[in-house]
């Protein structure tokens, strides 16, 4: 690929990319390293790229695969004393984004960060980057079923932990999950 | 006014990405592609290989190694002179199936596989020194390889004189359509006998010995629990990186070309040596399963290190050398 196609390349996908990586990291200068390392990845292996799926699609494949690594690394170092108290401040943290947005997309990010990565991806390829059902599934690895099924348990996920997590507070909020 | 938790979770989609770091972030990838730094993984990538080969090397010299209370002893007198003298005590013997007339495990029992370990004969046939004694030298011998059975046959015994432990390589032909003859090879001196009579019908009884699974049972479980950790391993290794069971076997048609033409040139090599030789050469299935695994693993790291099916490969070649090594330690290659 030629310095000035990937140019146009990096500019039209890497916000998608960026957004997809920062709701499932939560931190924005990781989502900046990993937007970074899938496009470098992405031009490093351009001739592997197939057209079968979207190339969007194929993006997301190399970000999701760094996010799992990186989620490895970090269950890994939960059992480091030290290290693990570092990740605990680092996740407790809010991003600015998400607080100038209000208490109840707050409320949401938290519960949401609370759920599995699995419930949590789908609900992010689905619910927030508004991918359709086969999208994901080819995303996933997953058949049009399964992503039928985990959306529906993970938005139920979802609601349980904005209840039960202390996440509502009032009416307001609890009209939300209704 | 309460907003819908779908509405919530559209509005989180809207979260701005500051273009100043994105900016920076472009100007330090332009910067990575134009001048491209070489991970330390791909330092090691030749001493990788070079490990490799060194240890498919010692592999296989290891199997090729000459056994040294066994080989170095092999007895100079022939079979009837052995038996003749009074010095000698027949100990533990060990015998196989064979499809060879000519190849035996004499010249390097190591090159063998599927010795019977363990059988007692003595247990069974007694005296089997005296009807071997029987046995009367031929010269000339025409057997057909369909119409006979063929048993190679290790004896160990204790020479009285010397004080030392030797080896006595015989070959059995047994004819199918008579119990009352059959042929001895003496492999060390190439020489022919033939038995006749009652003694080669009780010699018949050597066909049917073998205590092989009783004497197996040992190592079948540690292969049945080596196999198990392996398997659960392989599982967890899965578990721990989904990636790998949505990623395909083969990187592309070419990779699966080249992996089944290794496999292919694999199982013509070993029918070949069983055609020809009579037996597997348990050396070379080593060397070629390690050649095959470190092709898979090259392929693996050079193409899509990041599917992780090389941790798989790894599960697999520590799998084949803790079985090598406790077939080593069973003495199955003696």
């Amino acid at each position: 690929m030629q310095q000035k196609h990937f140019e146009h390349f990096y500019e039209q996908y890497s916000d998608a990319i960026f957004k997809y990586i920062f709701m499932l990291v939560g931190n924005k200068e990781t989502a900046e390293d990993f937007t970074q390392e899938t496009f470098y990845r992405a031009y490093k292996q351009f001739e592997t790229f197939k057209e079968q799926a979207s190339i969007q699609t194929w993006l997301r494949k190399i970000a999701r695969n760094l996010v799992y690594d990186h989620y490895r690394r970090k269950r890994i170092i939960q059992f480091i004393p030290f290290l693990s108290q570092h990740e605990q401040q680092d996740t407790n943290l809010l991003p600015s984004e998400i607080v100038e947005k209000g208490e109840a997309i707050v409320a949401v990010y938290r519960a949401l960060s609370k759920l599995k990565l699995e419930y949590k991806e789908v609900i992010i390829l689905r619910k927030i980057e508004g991918l359709s059902i086969k999208e994901t599934g080819n995303l996933l690895g997953w058949t049009e079923v399964k992503v039928k099924n985990a959306t529906a348990r993970a938005m139920q996920a979802l609601k349980k932990e904005l209840e039960e997590g202390g996440e509502l507070h009032g009416e307001g909020f609890r009209s939300i999950i209704k | 006014m309460a907003k819908d938790l779908d509405q919530l979770l559209n509005e989180l989609s809207t979260i701005e990405r500051d273009p100043k770091q994105k900016q920076q972030s472009f100007q330090k990838l332009s910067k990575r592609i134009q001048h491209p730094t070489h991970k330390q993984f791909n330092k090691w990538k030749p001493a990788f290989a070079l490990v490799m080969l060194v240890f498919v090397c010692s592999m296989y010299f290891l199997t090729l190694r000459s056994e040294p209370s066994t080989q170095n002893s092999v007895r100079a007198e022939s079979m009837m002179e052995l038996l003749k003298s009074d010095a000698i005590h027949f100990g533990s013997m060990d015998i196989s199936t064979s499809h060879s007339l000519k190849y035996t495990p004499t010249g390097n029992p190591f090159r063998y596989f599927g010795f019977e370990k363990g059988v007692e004969p003595f247990s069974r046939i007694y005296n089997t020194e005296y009807f071997l004694k029987t046995a009367k030298p031929i010269n000339n011998i025409d057997l057909k390889i369909h119409e006979i059975s063929i048993r190679d046959v290790r004896v160990e015994y204790n020479n009285w004189n010397s004080g030392s432990e030797e080896i006595l390589f015989l070959k059995f032909a047994f004819l199918d359509n008579t119990d009352k003859l059959l042929y001895v090879k003496d492999m060390n001196h190439n020489q022919w006998y033939k038995i006749e009579g009652e003694p080669a019908e009780k010699l018949q009884k050597l066909k049917y010995t073998s205590n092989y699974l009783d004497s197996c049972a040992s190592i079948i479980y540690f292969y049945a629990g080596i196999y198990v950790l392996s398997f659960l391993i392989g599982a967890i290794i899965k578990d721990k990186f989904p990636i790998i069971k949505r990623t395909p076997i083969y990187i592309d048609k070419k990779h699966k070309y080249i992996d089944w033409s290794i496999r292919f040139g694999f199982i013509l090599i070993i029918a070949g040596s069983l055609y020809y030789f009579g037996v597997i050469p348990i050396a070379m299935v080593v060397v070629l399963s390690f050649i095959y695994w470190g092709i898979q693993l090259y392929m693996e790291l050079k193409h899509r290190p990041e599917a992780k099916r090389h941790y798989l490969i790894i599960n697999l070649m520590i799998q084949a050398t803790v079985i090598l090594i406790g077939a080593i330690w069973y003495g199955l290659f003696r």
